[in-house]
């Protein structure tokens, strides 16, 4: 019997014809089904197709991808899988602020990263000083537990935390990212990287400063939406 | 106490540590003092161009690792004047119990309080926690229950309105210095050698019996001279033989000198996927009889499969279980009468108190024994309604079910020896 990576308790994986060829399961059933509480059902609702927001009633254009195409290169497509709610949002808390870094093996198992052929992965920076008091980074630890080849091209100032912020606020602050290293991105299909999706301002600051590179083509994948 | 550094002000310093060290090629948690291997996690930080450790165990109090220096304070004694208001006078029982933990302080003796359900144990310690103020002496009363901790918070602080005392469970800051707590067992962690008097509410529940290492958080907390109180109206086995049987205090009467309701036996098959009449009359009497009911199950699922049914024909009707986002705010609500019928896992078994309650087991051959008695524990502890029913619908009788019955029984035969019940 094996333990719950989540929750370390014991669980039965049963083992049979229709398991032989899957991996061996990491998560219990009660565990499974918090999961699965929070997995964004994209069929059943109303949601822009372009970042998942769901939309409202009398919502035909998805205003948010509005407002951020006024500023920024609008990207292709945003993959996540999951709300930021229930068990996503405790372990989200404990990870980042409690430092359980073995969080991290939990998302690793449980996230999958979208297939399209893309030539660079880019997780979205921390400040330095924040990685230095965290001694980890978030976004760079769980892509190296799922074994991804990632390039880390950007770095980023302290700025106010974004939770604090209001919507507005932030879109008014000056963009805190830059690139660190020279890379030949043009015409490239590029990834990019973050935790938790929320009004995208983040990530398009993030395209902005890229896309001076001629880049082809960016999709944004988050842990949480 | 275990300190940030950050937030040191005029503090006496005992020790300045990492939060884990090594001892015999093993890490020892300082917070905890787990040395299982299962409870590290150990990674590489980059940005160190280190090997960091951390203790899982206590991540919730604080993350403790091999790089972070914590502060470990002297502790200190504050006198106050430790004084209570009781709207009502204890009864004989009470006293006798009362006198017998004063006596346990002073002495630095340790004890187990074996008190039946319902018989005034919040109450019988406040005149030695009074004493213990006036000596100055460090106060914790703990509990592994969260809902035991907040119910006898309020009780506390309703009586000793003039202290400054400290609840701390999950998320909640301490305001004062730490000389009256009210706290989870697991907060304990983060005090070392600072109490003197220690009550330990409710022994034997869930996480106590389980781990270990909370024993040991009780045992740090404590400083070399200490008086322990264990208050339970189930104590088991390990714990009555391991203490002397002059060290055991056992109270079997309710302070209102009624008897101890003896649970029913009932045969019933439940079947979670239709509406079974027996159940819906029993309800509707209960309702027109304006009595609350508590439904216990021993299965979440089973619960909420229940509940979808019978909620359409009864509208006051709710659920609650530990892992309920909303789980505060139900028993709240519960309390303030909001709901007549509600279904319930072992949670409230302990440390719930409200008039005019019924409770009902369903499946209740899947019950321990303490369990049951504390279930049955729930009824009839105010003084304006001391009697109800307790009825265990069950699919054959067990053991532990007919032990629960003759604790009881025996238990309110031992009250009527004292005369402490009038019946």
């Amino acid at each position: 019997m094996p333990n719950c990576i989540q929750c370390h308790k014991l669980f039965i994986d049963p083992f049979n014809a229709l398991t032989f060829y899957r991996r061996p399961a990491q998560l219990c059933e009660q565990c499974t089904n918090q999961w699965e509480e929070i997995t964004l059902k994209l069929t059943l609702q109303q949601r822009c197709s372009k970042c998942l927001k769901l939309l409202e009633k009398a919502e035909s254009v998805c205003l948010d991808c509005a407002f951020l195409s006024q500023q920024y290169p609008l990207m292709h497509q945003l993959y996540c899988d999951f709300k930021y709610d229930g068990i996503m949002k405790q372990l989200m808390h404990q990870y980042k602020f409690m430092k359980d870094v073995a969080i991290s093996d939990v998302f690793a198992t449980r996230l999958r990263l979208p297939r399209g052929p893309y030539d660079v992965i880019i997780p979205i920076p921390s400040p330095y000083e924040r990685d230095l008091e965290r001694t980890f980074n978030p976004v760079e630890v769980v892509l190296q537990k799922m074994k991804v080849n990632y390039e880390q091209l950007l770095v980023t100032r302290v700025r106010p935390k974004q939770s604090l912020l209001g919507k507005q606020l932030r879109a008014r602050l000056d963009n805190p990212f830059e690139i660190s290293k020279s890379a030949d991105l043009e015409n490239k299909y590029v990834l990019l990287v973050d935790d938790i999706y929320t009004t995208g301002i983040t990530v398009h600051q993030a395209i902005a400063k890229l896309s001076v590179r001629k880049i082809r083509k960016f999709d944004v994948f988050t842990f949480a939406r | 106490m275990i300190n940030d550094q950050s937030k040191l002000t005029d503090e006496a310093i005992e020790n300045v540590t990492t939060g884990i060290i090594k001892q015999n090629k093993q890490w020892v948690c300082q917070q905890c003092h787990t040395s299982r291997p299962e409870h590290f996690y150990s990674y590489y930080a980059p940005m160190l161009n280190k090997k960091v450790v951390y203790c899982r165990n206590c991540i919730s109090l604080g993350r403790m690792d091999n790089i972070n220096q914590i502060v470990i304070t002297k502790s200190k004694r504050n006198i106050s004047q430790g004084i209570y208001q009781l709207s009502f006078q204890l009864s004989e029982q009470q006293l006798f119990a009362s006198t017998a933990i004063l006596n346990a302080l002073k002495h630095f003796d340790s004890k187990v309080l074996y008190a039946v359900t319902g018989a005034g144990k919040t109450e019988m310690i406040f005149e030695a926690i009074s004493y213990a103020r006036q000596q100055g002496y460090n106060v914790a009363i703990v509990s592994p229950r969260v809902d035991v901790v907040i119910e006898v918070g309020l009780r506390i602080q309703d009586a000793f309105k003039q202290e400054q005392i400290d609840i701390l469970y999950q998320g909640q800051p301490q305001r004062y210095n730490g000389h009256f707590v009210v706290a989870t067992v697991h907060q304990l962690y983060r005090f070392k050698c600072h109490f003197d008097f220690v009550i330990v509410d409710e022994v034997d529940a869930f996480p106590l019996t389980m781990d270990p290492t909370l024993m040991d958080a009780i045992k740090h907390a404590s400083k070399q001279r200490y008086c322990h109180i264990f208050m339970t109206a189930t104590p088991p086995k390990a714990l009555l033989q391991k203490m002397k049987p002059e060290h055991i205090i056992t109270l079997s009467a309710r302070f209102h000198r009624h008897p101890l309701p003896v649970p029913q036996f009932k045969y019933f098959k439940l079947k979670p996927h239709t509406m079974q009449c027996r159940i819906s009359n029993l309800f509707k009497q209960q309702i027109d009889k304006r009595r609350y009911t508590l439904v216990f199950f021993d299965n979440i699922k089973l619960m909420k499969s229940c509940y979808s049914i019978y909620k359409t024909q009864f509208e006051h009707l709710a659920y609650v279980y530990s892992e309920d986002t909303l789980r505060f705010e139900k028993v709240n609500d519960l309390r303030l009468g909001k709901y007549q019928i509600v279904f319930t896992t072992t949670i409230l078994e302990r440390g719930f108190t409200m008039a005019h309650l019924d409770v009902i087991v369903f499946r209740s051959q899947n019950f321990e024994s303490s369990a049951l008695v504390q279930i049955a524990g729930r009824v009839g502890r105010k003084r304006e309604a001391p009697n109800g029913r307790v009825l265990f619908l069950h699919e054959g009788i067990t053991i532990k079910m007919l032990k629960a019955r003759r604790d009881i029984m025996h238990m309110n035969r031992l009250a009527m020896e004292k005369g402490w019940i009038d019946a």
